[in-house]
């Protein structure tokens, strides 16, 4: 009889995700090639090609150069983002339902923007935003050095600060203008249509330095998920300090490109749960997995926002909800196997 | 000595759990029995800095835990927890790899592979290397915790009632592959109800009651009717079948 050593199913095993990676790698290009080709203007497939070897100064060449291509490239990067720090939530914490918003990031910017839309001044929405988002993280971090950082005492704390945040934003929606009540509801329903190229640079980078720290620690996220916490030490993990670790990365990650999409929802959800009941809770292959296919999920959700009803623009958010909703139950139905 | 403690106390929330343990211990098969809430998982964690303990010192190869990172722990001191569930799904080979984090620095190694596989092998749990370990009996789990530790490549092995929710069979090869590995040389020490698998098998039987050590020496010296009235409560007589203790209850 033939056998087969463990070794080898497991390197077969290991292969058929890396190639679940690839091909998610493939399908993110060609959607973006794509999506660059569509929008309400309508602009030949090839002449967009020709345009972003060109350059021309026309209208089209303005219009795929700086509100076409950012928008690609935003929905990506926000969408990875997302998804990345979506992932790496719910492992630190081993619930399905966490994700960075459940820290109450999402609220916390939402206030930020609010303030800065009825008393700032347009300009301040972004670095606003920013700054408010990093607040809940820090009182989860107080809280976490009184109280022990486990993921009961985190999730509770961001779940009181999301109330909280959410309810100062009320109010001061409740004595706003209807002008500026309306611009605070579309910037905390999340929308990709502030994408330029200024915004690119930093979340790009914001994604690209947090993702490779986020993957230096995919080891321990295996270990004390699989082995819980205490037998995490006997195996040489400290699971508070990688819990303070990660939470305060996946938590800029989030801040930096929330500050600038608003809160775009459920794709830090749903995207590392389609990945996780494909190839399985391994981190090491979870992790650029669920980054990738959250991009992905994102530019085709926003591709559809984009063109559905043109040349009205729906929300990228709404989308996203109607789409990856159904999807997921779908994958939930069909599933063989607990994967959670 | 691989491990001597000294004056060892613990507390849960100025609840004393341990209260000044002393004890030295080899390359032999350590069983440690008591009633519930004695403290016997509560030695167990503090012997592998998974608790800190109130005051006190244990000393792995003459020097202070405290001194040592949890990674170097890790690399001599291997735990096997008794409580599996709550765990995530996961391929019994992908548990069994966890075991080599100690050595792993950020991939692993051909090394790292071979090293599970081969532990494995050697507890005939090849088969199941792709299975669900979820979907395994506990017979069968607990043998992946174990083989996960053994990865570990560790001098000493410390088990929580590794034969709890067993049956017989499993209970007893379970005993017997901990038995094995004390002659290759490597400590093992168990927290375990069963006091007959206990003076079957172990070398020495700690006996614990309160978070103190009542009795300590060979099954021989340790279970005896006396013994087991103080610590459990218990009327038994102490019968010797084939030269192993068999303790049975009075009605």
């Amino acid at each position: 009889m033939l056998r087969v050593s463990a070794i080898e199913e497991y390197e077969k095993y290991s292969l058929g995700k890396v190639l679940f990676i690839l091909t998610i790698l493939l399908l993110l290009i060609l959607a973006a090639g794509i999506a660059v080709t569509l929008g309400s203007y309508p602009i030949p497939f090839f002449k967009v090609y020709s345009i972003l070897i060109e350059h021309p100064n026309s209208v089209e060449g303005r219009i795929v150069w700086f509100l076409r291509v950012p928008r690609v490239l935003m929905a990506i990067i926000a969408g990875s983002a997302l998804a990345c720090a979506g992932a790496m939530t719910q492992g630190i914490l081993r619930n399905p339902l966490a994700t960075p918003y459940t820290l109450g990031i999402s609220s916390a910017a939402g206030l930020g923007a609010a303030i800065a839309i009825l008393y700032l001044g347009s300009y301040a929405v972004i670095p606003n935003a920013f700054v408010f988002s990093l607040i809940p993280v820090f009182v989860i971090l107080a809280i976490a050095k009184m109280r022990g950082a486990t993921p009961e005492t985190m999730i509770l704390a961001g779940i009181a600060m999301l109330y909280i945040f959410s309810a100062v934003t009320t109010l001061l929606m409740f004595f706003a203008n209807p002008e500026d009540v309306k611009e605070i509801y579309f910037w905390i329903v999340g929308d990709l249509g502030k994408a330029s190229w200024k915004a690119i640079l930093p979340t790009f980078a914001s994604l690209a330095v947090c993702f490779i720290l986020l993957f230096w620690k995919t080891w321990d996220v295996n270990v004390i998920m699989i082995a819980g916490d205490e037998t995490a030490k006997s195996l040489g993990v400290n699971p508070e300090r990688l819990r303070i670790f990660v939470m305060l990365i996946s938590s800029f990650l989030t801040a930096s490109i929330v500050s600038f999409t608003g809160t775009i929802g459920f794709v830090c959800l749903v995207a590392p749960h389609i990945c996780r009941m494909i190839i399985g809770g391994d981190y090491r292959y979870l992790l650029p997995a669920s980054t990738l296919f959250g991009g992905l999920l994102l530019l085709t959700c926003d591709t559809i926002a984009r063109t559905v009803m043109a040349p009205i623009v729906l929300p990228v958010g709404v989308i996203t909800n109607c789409l990856g909703g159904p999807m997921f139950l779908y994958l939930l139905l069909r599933r063989r196997r607990e994967y959670w | 000595m691989r491990i001597r403690i000294r004056e060892l106390e613990f507390e849960y929330n100025s609840i004393p759990a341990l209260k000044g343990i002393s004890i030295d211990i080899g390359e032999e098969f350590v069983a440690i029995v008591g009633p519930n809430g004695s403290g016997k998982t509560t030695l167990l964690k503090c012997m592998c800095k998974i608790l800190k303990p109130k005051k006190g010192v244990v000393m792995l190869n003459g020097r202070d835990i405290n001194d040592l990172s949890q990674m170097e722990i890790a690399k001599r001191i291997g735990y096997v927890p008794q409580n599996v569930s709550g765990t995530f799904p996961a391929k019994v080979f992908e548990v069994v790899l966890t075991g080599r984090r100690p050595y792993i620095g950020w991939k692993c190694s051909r090394k790292d592979l071979e090293k599970a596989s081969e532990v494995l092998r050697v507890l005939g749990l090849e088969e199941l290397a792709m299975r669900d370990f979820d979907t395994l009996s506990g017979g069968q789990q607990q043998k992946v915790l174990i083989a996960r530790a053994l990865a570990q490549e560790v001098e000493i092995l410390l088990l929580d009632e590794p034969t709890a929710n067993l049956d017989l069979k499993h209970q007893l090869e379970v005993m017997e592959l901990l038995k094995s590995l004390t002659r290759k040389g490597v400590t093992v020490i168990t927290a375990i109800h069963d006091l007959n698998l206990a003076s079957m098998f172990a070398d020495r039987i700690v006996m614990m009651r309160d978070g103190e050590i009542f009795a300590i020496g060979t099954p021989k010296d340790v279970v005896t009717s006396d013994n087991v009235r103080a610590v459990y409560g218990v009327e038994v007589r102490v019968l010797e079948v084939d030269g192993n203790r068999i303790v049975v209850p009075l009605a």
